[in-house]
C-alpha cells in the first residue's frame, strides 16, 4: 500500500516537472532536434527555467506555479531575447522565450513553427 | 601602452557596451516586411515578437496597439506567397482578429490602399463586405475616425507606387454598396510610332509587331462627382457579407 502511494507520488511529481520535456518531445515530433535543456534557475521571476538550443536558436522554457505568475513574467521575458530578434509566448503555466542572436532564421519561419508547437503542447 | 591609447580603448569599450545595452526592442505582431525594402522579404512570426530595427514607413504601413506594430499593408511587393485575399479600395481592418488577441471591443483601423490590392488576411468578422468576382469591397459606413485619419494615411499609395507587385485584375466597376474612393483601370494598348527625319535616309522598318496586347493598369482617382454608370450592369455580384460572423 505504502509502495503504491510512493509510486503515485513519484508519477505525479514526474508529471508536474515534465512540462519542459513534453515541449521538447513535441518539437522532436515536429522534426526538430533540440539539444539537452539544462536547468538555468529562475531566469524569469518565479519560474523554474531550462535552456538549450533548437533549430539553431536559443530557447528558454520556464514553468510557473500558476498561469497568473506565468503571465506576470511575460514582460520580463523580453530581456532574455536581448539584442536579437525573438519571441516570447505564455501558454498555461509555461513561458517560452526564443532568441535568434546568430541570425539563423531571418524569415522568422522557424521561430513561428517552434512557438506554435509550444502553444499547442502547453495550453 | 600610452595613456592616450588607453583612454581611446576605454572610450571604445564604453561606446560598444552602451550601444549593446541601448539597442531598443521594437515589438511587432503578425507578418510584416523585414526591413521595409521589398527585396528583403517578410518576417513570418505570427505572435508578438521583437526586432532591434524600427519599422520603415511605420506611419502608413502599420497600426499600433500597446506599442506593438501590426502591418496592415499589401504584402505582395515583399514576395508574399501564402494565401491571399483580393480587396478593392479602403476598408476596415480589425487588429485584434489580425493578431489573434481577445479584447472586449474590436480594435478597428482602416486600410487606405486605393484600388485593387491584396492582403494576407480575409475580410474581418463583424464588418460588412460584399464580394464581387472574388474581390472584397467594404459595404459599410466610413466613420469619423476613418475620415480624420485618411488625409495622412492615404500616403500609403505613394509608398507603394514605387514598388512593383501583382494587383487583382478588376474588369467591372465596384458594387453600389461600396462607398469608398474609386480607381478606374483603363486598357492602354501601346501603339508603335515611326519617327521621320527630313534629309536623312529613311528609317529602318519597325520591328515585327508581335501581335501581343499588353495590358497596363492606369490609375485614375475618381472623386465624388464622378458618375459610375457601370454600377447597373454588374454580371457576377455575389453578396458575401461578413457582418455578424464570429
Amino acid at each position: 500500500m505504502r509502495q503504491g502511494a510512493l509510486v503515485l507520488v513519484m508519477l505525479l511529481g514526474a508529471g508536474c516537472s515534465s512540462g519542459v520535456d513534453d515541449v521538447l518531445d513535441a518539437w522532436r515530433a515536429a522534426g526538430e532536434s533540440p539539444s539537452a535543456f539544462t536547468e538555468v534557475g529562475e531566469k524569469l521571476p518565479g519560474g523554474k527555467c531550462r535552456a538549450g538550443k533548437v533549430s539553431g536558436l536559443d530557447a528558454t522554457v520556464c514553468v510557473f506555479e500558476s498561469t497568473e505568475t506565468a503571465r506576470k513574467a511575460e514582460e520580463a521575458s523580453w530581456a532574455l531575447v536581448g539584442n536579437a530578434a525573438g519571441a516570447a509566448s505564455v501558454s498555461g503555466k509555461m513561458v517560452l522565450v526564443i532568441a535568434d542572436p546568430r541570425k539563423e532564421d531571418p524569415t522568422g519561419r522557424r521561430i513561428n513553427a517552434l512557438v506554435k508547437t509550444f502553444q499547442a503542447e502547453a495550453r | 601602452m600610452s595613456r592616450m591609447n588607453l583612454a581611446g580603448l576605454f572610450a571604445m569599450l564604453l561606446l560598444a557596451t552602451s550601444g549593446a545595452a541601448d539597442a531598443k526592442q521594437w515589438k511587432y505582431a503578425g507578418l510584416h516586411p523585414r526591413t521595409g525594402q521589398p527585396g528583403d522579404g517578410l518576417c513570418h512570426m505570427e505572435m508578438v515578437h521583437v526586432h532591434t530595427a524600427a519599422p520603415l514607413h511605420a506611419d502608413t504601413l502599420y497600426r499600433t496597439r500597446e506599442d506593438i506594430y501590426v502591418f496592415i499593408g499589401d504584402p505582395m511587393p515583399f514576395g508574399y506567397e501564402g494565401p491571399r485575399h483580393a480587396y478593392y479600395g479602403h476598408h476596415p481592418v480589425v487588429l485584434n482578429v489580425l493578431i489573434n488577441i481577445s479584447v472586449d471591443r474590436d480594435v478597428v483601423e482602416y486600410c487606405n490602399h486605393d484600388g485593387p490590392h491584396y492582403h494576407a488576411y480575409e475580410p474581418p468578422p463583424r464588418q460588412e463586405f460584399v464580394e464581387k468576382e472574388d474581390v472584397n469591397y467594404y459595404a459599410g459606413e466610413y466613420p469619423q475616425e476613418y475620415k480624420r485619419g485618411s488625409p495622412s494615411l492615404v500616403r500609403v499609395n505613394t509608398v507603394y507606387r514605387s514598388w512593383s507587385a501583382p494587383r487583382p485584375v478588376i474588369t467591372v466597376g465596384p458594387p453600389p454598396e461600396y462607398r469608398g474612393p474609386v480607381i478606374q483601370v483603363d486598357l492602354n494598348i501601346p501603339v508603335p510610332t515611326v519617327e521621320v527625319r527630313v534629309g536623312r535616309p529613311p528609317p529602318p522598318p519597325p520591328p515585327e509587331w508581335e501581335g501581343r496586347v499588353i495590358r497596363e493598369e492606369r490609375v485614375h482617382v475618381h472623386h465624388d462627382h464622378c458618375d459610375h454608370h457601370e454600377h447597373k450592369k454588374h454580371k457576377k455580384h455575389k453578396h458575401k457579407k461578413y457582418k455578424g460572423r464570429d
